[in-house]
């Protein structure tokens, strides 16, 4: 469902991102591990339009989406939660929501109930705003908002950065059965366990290219992963 | 004594003097053009130091040449004052309007200072109206034909060249200003103000001060024209004419005086020329600057070739740089300082002592109670996963954040009473994440700024010791060239350090952290986004700052391999807090770092 | 005594209905694009200029004047945004604000060449006897547009608080990227927010117009009114627009008839400089949060 090839992505003289391609279809996860800066932000931001691309393909359900920009590829049902979450200060939690529900065009959308029904902890803050909410709260509205759209794919950009371990763990859960439900997702992740818990195939990425590509369970075991991280 | 600078600071002068006596051919009326184009010149010149400089815009102009015109003027009329003196007066009262509009305008940037400034404006117009009795209000005020020890300047011939000599005179200091140190100073806090600060150059004192000379000349150019006028009254000084001052930096290009100045000339005398079509002319102006601004961002004066940079003079004197040579060349000493030094012996006091230090943003506890040591002379890196704290710590000690509690003690000092701007002075510089060199100013320009000695005074002598081509002017480009050299920029000393490529800039930021000889160097992220081989001739580089001057280094990576092979020590920190601090080999095996990084070790569900 | 001053207030707040709808447009186009429009002042222009056509030439009612009014200022301002600002911008956001100041004087030339007088009158929106409540007379006309600019600035926060495009706007103004992860196209949405800012203008023009004339000065003085509120109000802030346009009005009105009418057009001079020295966030803030 979504191939992405010879992606290339700079910033000024900085070279972010070189040579990364991999095909993801409905209903599995990807995990795109590495240390910071090696580029797996600048990865999952350019294939959405987010951040420019120097050069490379990116074709998502049969279409190629490498020249259209972010507000336009989230329509087609490939949607991302930033690193930043990047949600809005005044802003209740059901207005993100509501916010999210707009980028579909002929999807039916999901109702904000559903999205209470997977995070029951945002239900009791629906009419907060979202900048009082806490860091687990804001990363679970974030979450919730870019299932709105009901998307066949989700790009999460280090959904557990920062969060304690309790929330963690069940955000691990809620990714599960995003997945299980038929849409894809690409893990950006630095925390090895996490990625290895959820999904099938990784890549490690360092200094911008790819280190190390194979199944999650060699992962795990690997040597030259460790290594990719403290070298 | 005249050596390049002195020529660069006399020129816009002579060349107002050789342009006012030229026009002694001309017929009347075009001398009187040529007086108002030689003092939109000095205007131009003065707004060149605001608006292209200090990027500060200002709607006042029309304010200040009033403040001068009346003040001149009632200074003759009322006072019997001399011509001559009574140009000082104006310019003193200009000085201090601009004062008195900058300390609230600085506070803030782009459309605030510009509406600060139109407020001044537009009262200083109002005053003007309705103070009859003094100015006469909207009728105007009579100016009397200006006299210097008998002579009296009717003629517009002889006013011409009184004006062109006056006008010569008034424009000297603000060009030695501006191409010297203190221009420099203007062009680096509009490049990066953090970087700036961080060298000691106090943004709002450099900006007040900008406002303060440039206010002095315009009010000078009013107190000189206002004779010629016969008449002034306030609504030839109102808003418009504010707004077409405006025009002369930015279609007669903002980044130079030149460019100021030619602007004004040709601004100022394209009514006349225009005289046909004088209806058309406020639209035809407007339609000018919006193509200019579109077109030619810089103003027409950087299409002149060559015009925007000049090379510099030559070497002022040889002489053995005081710094390391680039070590990159010498293969034996690259074996030498591959391998990092062990630990040095803590000898009593430590350079850096962190204690207790905590820092939150609202509910969240960005670094919370971080206590570690730096020795004088270490290298110590500093590094985490993703939302450690390691950039709010980082920030903390170089004094772009404040701390909430704990203290950071710098050779014994605590730095929270310290000022940004003051940290250069206790011994410690830093480089930024995102290579912070001043991009429109040369690599040597960069090094010397980074020697520290930015105050307002100080830049203002050493502005005149560069004019003069001093023993201080020279010794601090050879110290400037020895820094650069020192990096493996030599070659590039007159390069605009914006065309550098990103390796070298981050050289160049290294270089203009160490010329001061500080005691210790704050790097942020110095090889990321650079090439291995980049990487690896920092590392060399930095370990040679290290041994052969003693500097402390204290860097934050991610590049877990660099630092390795880099510190001596290393903290590391996890969710605010260290985890662990120890020598880096010990640091890099350590269980709980390996687990910050990777995770909890757990079973998958 | 009372009377007076219950005249003089209705005429304040007559006047300051209208410098809050050209307060509102300038902060919907900050709020939006980050671009501070010292060009707002010709909108206005443009709005009344329109309204002399539609009134004084083609004899259609007033309220096809507040129709084309709005919609000729909205072209006007989305054209000037995508043909000449979008470009500078791009380039250097400095330059953005020159060139507004720029537009702003040239637009107003372009009127007094084509008109060439001083000033065009326009007739009054509303005949009939004037009210009075004792002994202060209130006309029809103050009354007409205190409440109709009012209510046009009221309906154009409403628009922006609870409509599905305002709501795109508002997530565009807070957070860009996070606006376009929700699909709302930043073009378009600033596309809208210039025609929205522009209307209001234009409506403000087509209000102002039977008390002010239209000439090359109303663009000056709506756009030092309109800025003066928007400053007032905190730059960010729609209510805060609202409110010190209001309070402008009064303000110049109370000044002009206590004190003298010269102190009237100083008085948005010294609001303006007193709101930036003592509270420069205005009368409401906008609250920002710290991401994590």
């Amino acid at each position: 469902m979504l191939e992405v090839s010879n992606l290339r992505v700079t910033a000024g003289q900085m070279i972010r991102l070189e040579k990364l391609d991999f095909v993801l279809d409905a209903g599995s996860c990807l995990a795109l591990l590495g240390p910071n800066g090696a580029g797996k932000t600048a990865s999952v931001e350019s294939i959405i339009g987010l951040i420019p691309k120097s050069s490379g393909r990116v074709v998502f359900d049969g279409e190629d989406i490498s020249n259209l920009p972010a507000s336009a590829v989230v329509r087609r049902g490939l949607t991302l939660v930033p690193q930043l979450r990047e949600l809005f200060p005044g802003f209740t939690a059901d207005e993100t929501l509501l916010a999210g529900a707009n980028a579909v065009d002929c999807r039916p959308t999901v109702s904000p109930d559903r999205i209470y029904e997977l995070f029951p902890r945002l239900k009791e803050r629906r009419h907060q705003f979202a900048g009082s909410l806490s860091g687990g709260e804001q990363q679970m509205l974030a979450i919730g908002r870019a299932l709105m759209s009901n998307p066949k794919m989700i790009l999460l950009d280090e959904p557990s950065a920062g969060l304690a371990v309790g929330i963690v763990r069940s955000f691990i859960d809620v990714v599960k059965k995003i997945r299980d439900g038929g849409v894809g997702v690409v893990l950006v992740e630095q925390n090895l366990e996490i990625a290895s818990a959820l999904a099938e195939t990784c890549i490690v990425l360092a200094a911008g290219r790819v280190a190390w590509r194979g199944a999650a369970a060699d992962a795990l075991k690997n040597e030259d992963i460790r290594k990719a991280y403290f070298s | 004594m005249f050596s390049g600078p002195l020529v660069r600071v006399l020129a816009p002068s002579l060349f107002l003097l050789a342009l006012s006596v030229a026009g002694l051919g001309l017929p009347s009326y075009w001398q009187y053009v040529l007086a108002l184009s030689v003092s939109a010149a000095v205007i131009g010149s003065a707004l060149a130091m605001l608006v292209g400089y200090a990027r500060c815009i200002t709607i006042a102009t029309g304010a200040m040449l009033a403040i001068g015109a009346y003040s001149g003027t009632l200074a003759v009329l009322r006072f019997d004052v001399p011509f001559l003196a009574a140009l000082l007066i104006a310019s003193v009262f200009g000085a201090v309007a601009g004062f008195v509009l900058a300390v609230p305008g600085v506070r803030f940037r782009s459309h605030n200072m510009a509406m600060v400034t139109f407020v001044f404006q537009a009262v200083v117009i109002i005053v003007l109206r309705q103070s009859k009795s003094l100015t006469g209000g909207a009728e105007g005020l009579q100016v009397p034909v200006p006299h210097i020890l008998g002579f009296s300047f009717s003629d517009d011939g002889h006013f011409l060249v009184l004006c062109g000599v006056l006008s010569a005179l008034s424009i000297l200091p603000l060009v030695l200003l501006l191409e010297g140190a203190f221009g420099k100073n203007l062009r680096a806090v509009a490049s990066n103000e953090n970087a700036a600060r961080a060298f000691g150059i106090n943004v709002n004192l450099h900006l007040v001060t900008a406002f303060v000379w440039s206010s002095a000349v315009i009010a000078c150019a009013g107190a000189i024209m206002a004779p010629r006028f016969r008449i002034i009254d306030p609504d030839s000084y109102g808003i418009l004419a504010s707004i077409f001052a405006l025009t002369y930096p930015i279609v007669g290009g903002m980044s130079s005086i030149w460019g100021g100045l030619m602007g004004g000339i040709v601004l100022r005398a394209l009514p006349e020329v225009l005289r046909p079509v004088a209806d058309y002319l406020e639209l035809i102006f407007c339609v000018l600057v919006v193509l200019t601004i579109l077109f030619f961002p810089q103003g027409f004066a950087s299409m002149v070739p060559g015009f925007a940079r000049r090379k510099a003079a030559k070497n002022v004197g040889a002489g053995e740089p005081t710094f390391p040579r680039n070590v990159i060349e010498d293969k034996n000493m690259i074996e030498r300082l591959a391998a990092p030094a062990t630990s040095p012996e803590p000898l009593g006091r430590p350079l850096l002592r962190i204690t207790g230090v905590s820092k939150s943003y609202g509910a969240l506890r960005a670094v919370a109670d971080v206590s570690f040591d730096v020795p004088h002379h270490a290298i110590h890196g500093l590094m985490g996963p993703n939302g450690a704290g390691k950039t709010t710590l980082f920030n903390m000690v170089s004094g772009l954040t404040l701390h909430d509690q704990g203290e950071v003690f710098f050779d014994g000092m605590p730095l929270s009473t310290v000022p940004v701007e003051a940290r250069i002075g206790l011994g410690m510089t830093r480089t930024f994440q995102h290579a912070a060199v001043f991009d429109k100013l040369t690599c040597l320009d960069n090094a010397r700024i980074g020697i520290g000695r930015n105050g307002i005074w100080q830049s203002t002598i050493r502005s005149a010791q560069w004019a003069l081509s001093l023993r201080q002017a020279s010794a601090e480009y050879k110290a400037a060239m020895g820094a650069l050299d020192a990096v493996g920029l030599a070659a590039r000393a007159h390069a605009l350090a914006g065309s550098l490529s990103l390796g070298d800039q981050r050289r160049l930021e290294i270089a203009r952290a160490i010329i001061s000889q500080p005691k210790v160097i704050l790097l942020d992220e110095p090889v990321s986004g650079v090439s291995i081989d980049e990487a690896e001739s920092l590392r060399l580089l930095l370990i040679t700052i290290n041994r052969e001057l003693g500097t402390g280094i204290v860097i934050i990576e991610h590049n877990i391999g660099f630092l390795v092979s880099l510190c001596m020590r290393i903290s590391v920190m996890s969710e605010g807090r260290v985890i662990a601090d120890d020598d880096a080999k010990v640091v890099v095996n350590d269980a709980h770092v390996r687990r910050a990084y990777f995770g909890e070790r757990e079973t998958a569900a | 005594m009372i009377s007076e001053f219950v005249m003089i207030v209705v005429g304040g707040l007559k006047m300051g209905a209208i410098y809050s709808l050209t307060a509102i447009g300038i902060v919907v186009i900050h709020k939006a694009t980050r671009t501070v429009n010292f060009a707002h002042g010709a909108f206005v222009l443009c709005g009344a200029y329109v309204t002399y056509g539609v009134v004084e030439v083609l004899h259609i009612g007033y309220w096809a004047a507040f129709i084309l009014a709005s919609l000729a200022a909205g072209l006007l301002a989305t054209v000037l945004e995508f043909g000449i600002l979008r470009p500078i911008r791009q380039a250097d956001s400095f330059a953005v604000i020159t060139a507004t100041i720029f537009i702003g004087i040239g637009l107003a030339e372009i009127y007094r060449l084509v008109e060439n007088t001083e000033m065009l009158a326009v007739g009054g929106m509303i005949g009939g006897w004037p009210l009075f409540i004792g002994d202060a007379m209130i006309t029809r006309e103050q009354i007409a547009v205190v409440v109709g600019a009012t209510i046009a600035a009221t309906f154009g926060i409403a628009i922006f608080a609870y409509a599905r495009f305002g709501r795109g706007m508002r997530a565009m103004a807070s957070n860009p990227r996070g606006a376009v992860i929700c699909g709302y196209s930043s073009d378009a949405m600033n596309a809208l927010a210039w025609f929205v800012g522009g209307a209001m203008a234009g409506l403000a023009g087509a209000f102002a117009a039977p008390s002010t004339g239209v000439s090359a000065e109303l663009s000056i003085l709506m756009v030092t009114a309109g800025f003066a509120a928007a400053v007032i109000g905190g730059f960010d802030s729609l209510k805060g627009a609202l409110l010190g346009g209001l309070i402008l009005g009064v303000a110049e009105t109370l000044a002009a008839g206590y004190v003298s009418s010269a102190m009237k057009n100083a008085v948005s001079f010294l609001l303006i400089f007193v709101v930036l020295l003592c509270r420069p966030q205005g009368l409401f803030p906008e609250a920002k949060i710290r991401n994590v």
